[in-house]
Formats: structure tokens, C-alpha cells, sequence
């Protein structure tokens, strides 16, 4: 029985830090219509800040509270409204989540640089050493402030947002924005105290878990994940049902790790325990199945800000070969370290590239890429023991089939939904399935003792796996110098696929589906087989993707395929433009090249940081770098062939001088970057074009209002006139020979 | 009905469009306290517009908005609405996920208590006491209107302006609503009336204005100007052919 109230008494304290935390995400949901993926960084945040006041600084633990609470909380609340989230309104859902996201990227990554995560941090109990006595069993105040804590956030929450005149205004201001100004409301006011209270209380929960453990930035952005699932279970309205969420979650937790998590002695131990560490996101993966059924929406015409362009073959066949001829062209120049660092690039812009047709062309937001790629790095290592290509097939066939189980699961989700659904699928697949021992796979007939299949499947056994590259015809790709060509190959060969898909009819049903849901249902088309399709493509390719990024770092192991990395790759191709083959080349380089730890070799964060940054300004320009600002700036360069041949000249001559040693590889690297530069202004100079209006979005170049504001003229015909009369009330009058027109 | 010569709003020569198409082209308007104006026009006509103009929800892009003898051009919507503007949006002016009770409790912004609020909205408006727990947005299309009209009538403006009240309704519903017109209008309330049924709000109004291509048109009393819509739609302002 003592045992019984033990492990209740710590999934209370769970419950009552999943409750503040979910609440506070709530909250800022509820009264702002943004999902704060960042949460969890704050929460960080205000731990990391109470260990420097009240361990580093020494300041007494009250005031070292108080400071966190009153000012660092409500500053930084106010600070991401100004900056960042003020900017977002009138941006689509997609966009919003996915500034989120790099918030969260870039938070986590100046934590890093404030706080090495080498040094340990330890902060002592609130009223350590206090124990309170309950039905027998010591609790400490610290335990019993939690639940209390928890308890009152929501209560005060529920009662400022529904029993005051101010909660009320901020969830008006959610529903209608110009109607609450009517009314009186400041929105900005409005949206600033609600970012304040957020971030203010992602602070209280950081103060209540750094006691808990050594502070890890990472894992704490990643444990608050975990409370998600209250705030889906309050459907990310309901405070009450949210609180009630946290409970049955810090329940399940506690009870979970208390007889199952800490007991070595039961069945199944060692797969069961990775379980219990993920349960909070099986609760919310679950949880998600039960939301109500989406309506089918249409589009909003005026605020369609994401434009897809169509590839074309000539543009697309340029990419392939100028990726192959680049990869030829790069490696001998390469040292053997670079070489060897920069073979996981292409592994990785396939990854990017899956990306394309997902989120690019059918809008669904999937946050677990490298989940997929994990599958198909294993698929590899398990089956091609020898280097057997033939395997890669099967790798982007099980991949495949594993992203049409999910989207079976997630089928009747979108937006946000569906990028929790994917977030809880990547961090049970890191924490659990990719940490699983040794097991057996067997299929027996039915109530006999034949063994159809038998099968010992191994994951990341010993800690990472042995993949080989493989071998064509007795062409060996072991060495990197081979593996670098053979990847570029392999992505360029995929740069056709997408093109050809996006250009196929397949491709044009993505676009209607994105644009509009109940357009394409009425068309009698379904939606839902089509969304299974190109989850299942995407996930293929990420597996193929899995299984070059794997060959070529040859012992991966799980962690570089976790939840956050593929976060980096997925923020990375939709900052550079997610509907643009172009951008996930781009995408690869930026995230597994090692330019930048070249350049900077002490700024170990800084790829993230960048990517944070420039994700966090996506709001401005959502259609990313490449298809926005500069396909736009290139356009005028194929037209003025002097140009373009001058600088093709001068790179190749650069090139063959470093090959023969004449030059170093500093030196073609600047020429490259100025003739880059240079090309596109000299081009129009020479072609006389004006300079490109940058694409912002398709709002800009196109309507901006009704269009009968913007001037559409029209001959006015017999019919008109009948059908105004009508709708005015006034009869006709009788011709009188003369005609109206415009 | 009580009108008086003293002018509670003025229109000097505003101009206002969206990006570079200019849709308001100098519109001169002077409305004195007390009297129902209707704006009367097409589709595209720029009615919306110039209410818009006049909440402070749009700025102009030339010329000056008047009201009370201060010039409030660019004024803050917000500002305005303290001041008793009250605009009822075209659709439906409600809060859809918030009750019937929260969306009156909104209109204590000028002082009043939620009492007097809902005493005054639920007097005008029986059903809404029925609907007090019930989400706006869960209401019949023209309860939803009723709720939005409460606006006009709780927070006692000093200026109401109504952007085409009887959309998407059915004529029994919006006889109803501009019962309720007329009688804030009897009370001595400014009030502009935007709407394409034409009949019912020439029947509410003391004056009536068509605006055709963003331009004042007609000007006159509802008799004066009910006979002259039909060759005003489509001829325009005189001054525009001209220019051609």
C-alpha cells in the first residue's frame, strides 16, 4: 500500500508540472491562435536562469524566484511577442508552426553556447530536507509545492480567462481581431500580456523541475514534450479537461515507472522500459486519435501566401547534371577529412528532398524525416551485410510501408495535429524503438507449432550500426572519394523523380488537395487515399535517404537520426523554399557540410543557431530563399550569354588552376563566391532589365482585394441589368433606345 | 425623428483604396447629429470603404474625417470606439466561441456594468436571455445578428454605423432588425446604414446617399432618390463620364 502511494505521490508531481506547462501552452494557444513548439525551450530557459541566480550567483533562493518569475519570465514573454510572434498574424498555420520550431532550434542552441552543456548543474530542493507525512509515506514541501503549484495555475487560469473582462477580451481578440478592436480591446495589449503570462509560467515550471535532476537543455525542451498530451487531451481549449490530462498523465508516469520502470526482475524489462519513458507521447499519439473529425475546409482565396511552381525538365535535368558534374569536380579538391565529412550531404538532401512533395506540394507538416531515414538505415545494415545494392530497394520499399502504417493512424489529421502526431511517432521511435535489444521475430500458424517466419532483427545493437556501401557491377563505393560521386548520382537520379511526380497528375492533385480539401472532395476524388500515397513516396525517399546518409557515415548511431536533427532538416529546407527540388540541395549542404565548422571551428551551435535565426523570420516570406529572392536575382542571367559564359570561364579556369596547385582552395572558393555574386546584377546590367521585384508572396502579385475594388470592367448586359433591378428592389425602366456600358 | 443642423461627422474630399487601386475618389459628406443615412450603391461601389473610413479601420489616403469639429483622420479604431463608435460588421459582428453573456460582457468597454448590458440587450432582443450560456456561433444566423445589434443598443453610441445588416437573412429577420434601427434612430442616435435592400432601408432613413464608382452620386431624401437608383447604378456620376 506505501508502495501504491509513493508512486501516486510522484505522478502527482508530474501531473502538477505537466499541468503548468500545459496550461501555459494553452493559454498562449488559446489567446493568441499560435502553438508555442518553443515552450519547452522556455521552460529551459527559466530553469537554466534560476540555476544562475540561486546557484552560480549565490542570491537567495526567494529572490533568485522572484527575478526569474517577475522579470525574466514576463520579459522574455514580451520580448517574443514584439519581435516574432506580432509578425506572424495573417500567416498560414504552417508557417506559424514552423517559426515555432526554429524558435525552439534557435533557443536551444544559444542555451548551448550561454551554457556548455559539458558542465554539470546541479540546484538543490525548495525546502530541502522538509518532509510532510501523508497516509504513512514522507512527502517532501518541495513534492507537495508542485501539485499545489499545478493546481492553482489552472484554477487561475480558468478563472482569469473566463470570470474577467480581460480573459475574455483575449480570447476575443483570438476570434475576431478587427471585431474585438470595435469593442474597445487593444489587441497588441492583449497579445502581449498573454505572451507574458506563457512565458511566465514556462519559467514557474522550469524553477520546479531544475530540482529534479541535472539541467540539460535539450533534454528538458524534449521532457515538456511529455505535457503536449495534457494540453491535446483540453483539446488546446478546455483548462479543466487539460488539468485533468496532466493528472491521468502524471498518474500513468508515476505508476508506469514504479512498477514496471525500475523493477529489472519483470518479463520483458529491457523492451519495456524504453515504453515507460515514452508513455506521455503514446498518451498523446493517442490522445490525437480522438480528437473530432476535421470539416473539410476550403481555401481562403485573398490570404494564399505559399506559391508552387511547377519544375520544369530543362531546369531540373540542369540540376541533376550540375550536381553530378560539382560532386566530380569538388572531390579531388577536397582533403580526406572534408571528403570524408561531406559524404553524409547528399544522405541528407534526400532526406530534404522527401520533404518536397510532403509538405511542398500536399501541406502536410511532418516533423519526424529522420524517423524514416533511420528505418531505412537499418533495413540496410541488416540486409545488405556485404555492400548488396539491391537492398536500398528494400529500404525505400519498408520505409515506404511504414509511412503508409502512420498515415493510416494520422490519416484524418492536419496542421498542428498532425505535426504533434509525427513529433510523438519520432520520439517514440528514438527514445524506444531504435533502443530496443535483440528480439525475434516469428509467425506461427495459428494454434500450432509451425514456424512460418523466423527472423532475429537487430537495431542499433551495441549502440550504432555497421552499414556498407554498396558495390555496382565491381564498382565499390567504399572509398568517400567513389561514395561522394555515387551520392550526388543518387540525389540527382531523385531530383528527376520529384520533378516528374510534381508534373504528373499525381503532383497536380497534391496542389488541389493543399488548396482546397472540400474542392477536391467534390470532385470525387479522395483526399484521404492521395494523402496515404504521398506519405508513403516521402517516406520511401527518406528512407533511401537513410540508407545513403547511413553508408556514408558507416557506424551511425540513433542519435543522428533524433527528433531535434531532423528538426534541422526540415526548418533548413522550408527556410530555403520546401516547394523547390533546388532548395533541398541546399538544404543538405547547409546541414551536413562542414563549410561552417571550417570557417568557425570554435561555434560549435552555430549551423543551428543560423537556422533558428533565419527560420524565425520565415513570417516575412514564406515561401523560402530560393524560389522567393534567388531564382528571381538568376532569371536574367541566361539571357545575357556573355555573362554566363564569362563566368563559367573564370570558374573553370580557377578550378584547373587549384587542381594543378597554382591556386589554394581559399582562393577558388572567394573567386566562386564573387563570380556568383557578380553574375546576376552584371547579367541584367548588360541585358538591361530592371531589377527583380522579389516574390513575398502571391498576395502581393496578385489580389489584394475584392475584385470588384480592383477594377475588373466588364460590357453590362441585359441580364445584369434585370439581375440588379432585382436585387435593388427598383423596377426597370422601359428602353428608351439608348444602352448602358462601362 | 430629431435631426439638428450641426454636423456630428464630416467627410472633406477622402480618398482611400487598397494597395494602388484607389476606390474612395473624393467623397465630400456632412452628417448631422441624429439623422439614418443610407449609403446606397452597387456591388464594389466602395460603400464598405468609406464605413470602414469612418470606424478608423482604414485609413484614407488623402483628405479629412471630422467628427464632433475634431479631425480624427487616422485615428485609432480602438479610440474611436471609446469615444461611442460603434460598428456593426458586415456578416455576422459576434464573437463565435465565446457565449452570448461574454459577448455583452465586451461591451462594458464604455462603462456600463454587464447588468445594465445584458438588461438592455435581452429588453430589445427576448431570445438572446434563452441563448445567455450559448456559444454566438452555435446561434441561427439571425440571432447572431440580434446579438450584434445588442452592440447598438447597450453601449449607447453616439454614432452607429451598420454595414449591410440583412445579409444571408430572411426578410422576416431583417424587418425585425431595422425595427430596432428605426427605434435607436428615434432616440436621437446618428446612424449610417449601409445595404443593398433597398426598400427596407429607405424606409428606416432621413437621407440617402448612392455612391457609384467611389463617388457621391445622388444625395437626397429616400422619396427624392428612390426613383433615380436605377439609371444612377449604371450611368455613374455625370462628372466621370466627363472625364472619360
Amino acid at each position: 500500500m506505501n508502495e501504491f502511494i509513493g508512486f501516486t505521490v510522484s505522478g502527482l508531481v508530474s501531473a502538477g508540472l505537466y499541468a503548468i506547462v500545459a496550461c501555459g501552452l494553452t493559454l498562449t494557444y488559446t489567446t493568441t491562435g499560435i502553438f508555442n513548439w518553443a515552450h519547452g525551450a522556455l521552460v529551459a530557459v527559466g530553469a537554466f536562469s534560476y540555476w544562475q541566480f540561486a546557484v552560480d550567483w549565490g542570491l537567495p533562493t526567494p529572490l533568485a524566484a522572484a527575478i526569474c518569475l517577475l522579470l525574466v519570465g514576463p520579459l522574455m514573454g514580451v520580448t517574443l511577442e514584439a519581435v516574432i510572434m506580432h509578425r506572424l498574424e495573417g500567416t498560414s498555420e504552417a508557417t506559424r508552426m514552423v517559426v515555432t520550431l526554429a524558435l525552439l532550434l534557435g533557443v536551444l542552441a544559444g542555451m548551448n553556447w550561454i551554457w556548455p552543456p559539458s558542465q554539470q548543474r546541479l540546484v538543490p530542493r525548495i525546502a530541502g530536507g522538509h518532509v510532510l507525512t501523508v497516509l504513512g509515506q514522507r512527502v517532501p514541501y518541495s513534492d507537495i509545492l508542485v501539485i499545489a503549484t499545478g493546481l492553482l495555475v489552472a484554477v487561475g487560469l480558468r478563472t482569469l480567462l473566463y470570470r474577467t473582462r480581460a480573459g475574455v477580451e483575449m480570447r476575443a481578440t483570438v476570434d475576431d481581431r478587427t471585431l474585438a478592436t470595435l469593442n474597445g480591446a487593444s489587441p497588441s495589449r492583449t497579445a502581449m500580456r498573454s505572451w507574458a503570462i506563457g512565458s511566465t509560467l514556462a519559467v514557474l515550471a522550469g524553477i520546479l523541475i531544475a530540482p529534479r535532476g541535472a539541467l540539460s537543455a535539450t533534454t528538458l525542451a524534449l521532457l515538456i514534450v511529455n505535457a503536449y498530451a495534457a494540453a491535446v487531451i483540453g483539446r488546446l481549449r478546455s483548462l479543466p479537461m487539460t488539468f485533468v490530462g496532466a493528472v491521468i498523465l502524471g498518474l500513468a508516469t508515476g505508476y508506469a515507472q514504479g512498477y514496471v520502470g525500475s523493477r529489472q526482475d519483470i518479463t520483458g524489462y529491457q523492451y519495456l522500459v524504453g515504453l515507460v519513458n515514452v508513455l506521455p507521447v503514446v498518451v498523446l499519439f493517442v490522445a490525437l486519435q480522438f480528437l473530432p473529425q476535421s470539416r473539410l475546409r476550403g481555401a481562403r482565396v485573398l490570404r494564399v501566401k505559399e506559391v508552387s511552381s511547377r519544375p520544369t525538365w530543362p531546369g531540373t535535368l540542369v540540376l541533376a547534371v550540375s550536381v553530378v558534374i560539382v560532386a566530380v569536380a569538388v572531390a579531388p579538391l577536397l582533403s580526406p577529412g572534408d571528403l570524408n565529412s561531406v559524404t553524409k550531404v547528399w544522405g541528407l538532401a534526400i532526406v530534404a528532398l522527401s520533404l518536397v512533395p510532403l509538405v511542398g506540394y500536399g501541406g502536410r507538416l511532418s516533423v519526424c524525416p529522420l524517423s524514416f531515414a533511420a528505418i531505412g538505415a537499418v533495413v540496410v545494415s541488416h540486409l545488405g551485410g556485404s555492400g548488396n545494392p539491391v537492398v536500398i530497394i528494400w529500404a525505400v520499399l519498408i520505409a515506404a510501408a511504414c509511412g503508409a502504417v502512420l498515415s493510416l493512424t494520422v490519416i484524418r489529421l492536419s496542421g498542428l495535429y498532425l505535426s504533434l502526431a509525427t513529433a510523438a511517432f519520432a520520439v517514440m521511435l528514438d527514445n524506444w524503438i531504435l533502443t530496443l535489444p535483440k528480439f525475434t521475430a516469428v509467425i506461427r500458424v495459428p494454434f500450432t507449432d509451425v514456424t512460418l517466419y523466423r527472423h532475429e532483427i537487430t537495431i542499433f545493437e551495441g549502440g550504432s550500426l555497421d552499414v556498407r556501401r554498396p558495390s555496382f557491377f565491381g564498382v565499390h563505393t567504399t572509398g568517400d572519394h567513389a561514395f561522394f560521386i555515387y551520392g550526388a548520382v543518387v540525389f540527382a537520379l531523385v531530383t528527376l523523380v520529384v520533378a516528374a511526380v510534381r508534373r504528373s497528375d499525381f503532383g497536380l492533385r497534391l496542389i488541389a488537395l493543399k488548396d482546397s480539401p472540400v474542392g477536391y472532395a467534390t470532385l470525387g476524388l479522395n483526399g484521404r487515399l492521395t494523402s496515404m500515397a504521398v506519405f508513403a513516396f516521402s517516406a520511401g525517399l527518406a528512407g533511401l535517404g537513410g540508407a545513403v546518409y547511413g553508408a556514408a557515415i558507416q557506424r551511425p548511431s540513433p542519435n543522428v537520426f533524433s527528433f531535434f536533427s531532423g528538426l534541422s532538416i526540415l526548418l533548413a529546407v522550408v527556410i530555403l523554399g520546401v516547394n523547390s527540388i533546388g532548395a533541398a540541395a541546399a538544404a543538405g549542404v547547409f546541414v551536413g557540410g562542414p563549410a561552417l565548422t571550417n570557417l568557425f571551428p570554435g561555434l560549435a551551435q552555430l549551423s543551428s543557431t543560423l537556422i533558428g535565426t533565419a527560420g524565425i523570420g520565415l513570417g516575412d516570406n514564406p515561401n523560402g530563399a530560393v524560389p522567393a529572392e534567388m531564382r528571381p536575382r538568376w532569371r536574367p542571367v541566361p539571357r545575357a550569354p556573355v555573362v554566363l559564359v564569362g563566368g563559367l570561364a573564370a570558374v573553370v579556369i580557377t578550378y584547373f588552376l587549384t587542381l594543378a596547385g597554382v591556386l589554394g582552395n581559399w582562393t577558388f572558393a572567394t573567386v566562386l563566391v564573387v563570380v556568383l555574386l557578380a553574375m546576376p546584377p552584371v547579367a541584367r546590367y548588360v541585358a538591361e532589365i530592371p531589377a527583380p521585384r522579389p516574390v513575398r508572396d502571391a498576395e502581393a502579385d496578385g489580389l489584394s482585394g475584392p475584385p470588384e475594388l480592383l477594377g475588373l470592367t466588364l460590357p453590362v448586359t441585359s441580364a445584369d441589368l434585370d439581375r440588379v433591378s432585382r436585387e435593388i428592389s427598383v423596377p426597370r425602366p422601359r428602353p428608351t433606345g439608348g444602352s448602358h456600358g462601362t | 425623428m430629431t435631426t439638428t443642423e450641426t454636423a456630428l461627422i464630416e467627410l472633406h474630399q477622402v480618398r482611400a483604396g487598397y494597395d494602388e487601386v484607389e476606390v474612395l475618389h473624393g467623397i465630400d459628406l456632412s452628417i448631422p447629429v441624429g439623422q439614418v443615412l443610407a449609403v446606397l450603391g452597387p456591388n464594389g461601389a466602395g460603400k464598405s470603404t468609406l464605413l470602414r473610413v469612418l470606424a478608423g479601420l482604414h485609413p484614407p489616403t488623402s483628405g479629412d474625417l471630422v467628427i464632433g469639429g475634431n479631425v480624427m483622420t487616422g485615428a485609432d479604431p480602438t479610440a474611436l470606439a471609446l469615444r461611442g463608435l460603434c460598428l456593426i460588421p458586415e456578416g455576422r459582428g459576434v464573437f463565435p466561441n465565446l457565449t452570448v453573456a461574454e459577448n455583452l460582457w465586451l461591451l462594458t468597454n464604455r462603462g456600463a456594468t454587464r447588468r445594465d448590458v445584458e438588461q438592455a440587450a435581452f429588453h430589445a432582443f427576448p431570445v438572446l436571455r434563452e441563448r445567455r450560456n450559448q456559444l454566438a456561433g452555435s446561434m441561427s444566423g439571425g440571432e447572431q445578428q440580434m446579438l450584434a445589434m445588442a452592440r447598438a443598443i447597450a453601449t449607447d453610441p453616439a454614432l452607429l454605423l451598420v454595414d449591410e445588416l440583412s445579409m444571408g437573412l430572411a426578410p422576416r429577420v431583417v424587418s425585425q432588425l431595422f425595427e430596432s434601427v428605426a427605434r435607436i434612430g428615434e432616440s436621437g442616435v446618428t446612424i449610417v446604414v449601409v445595404e443593398q435592400f433597398v426598400q427596407t432601408v429607405l424606409g428606416v432613413a432621413d437621407r440617402a446617399v448612392a455612391v457609384v464608382g467611389g463617388r457621391i452620386v445622388l444625395d437626397g431624401s429616400p422619396t427624392e432618390i428612390a426613383p433615380e437608383l436605377h439609371s444612377a447604378y449604371f450611368a455613374g456620376n455625370p462628372d466621370q463620364e466627363d472625364d472619360r
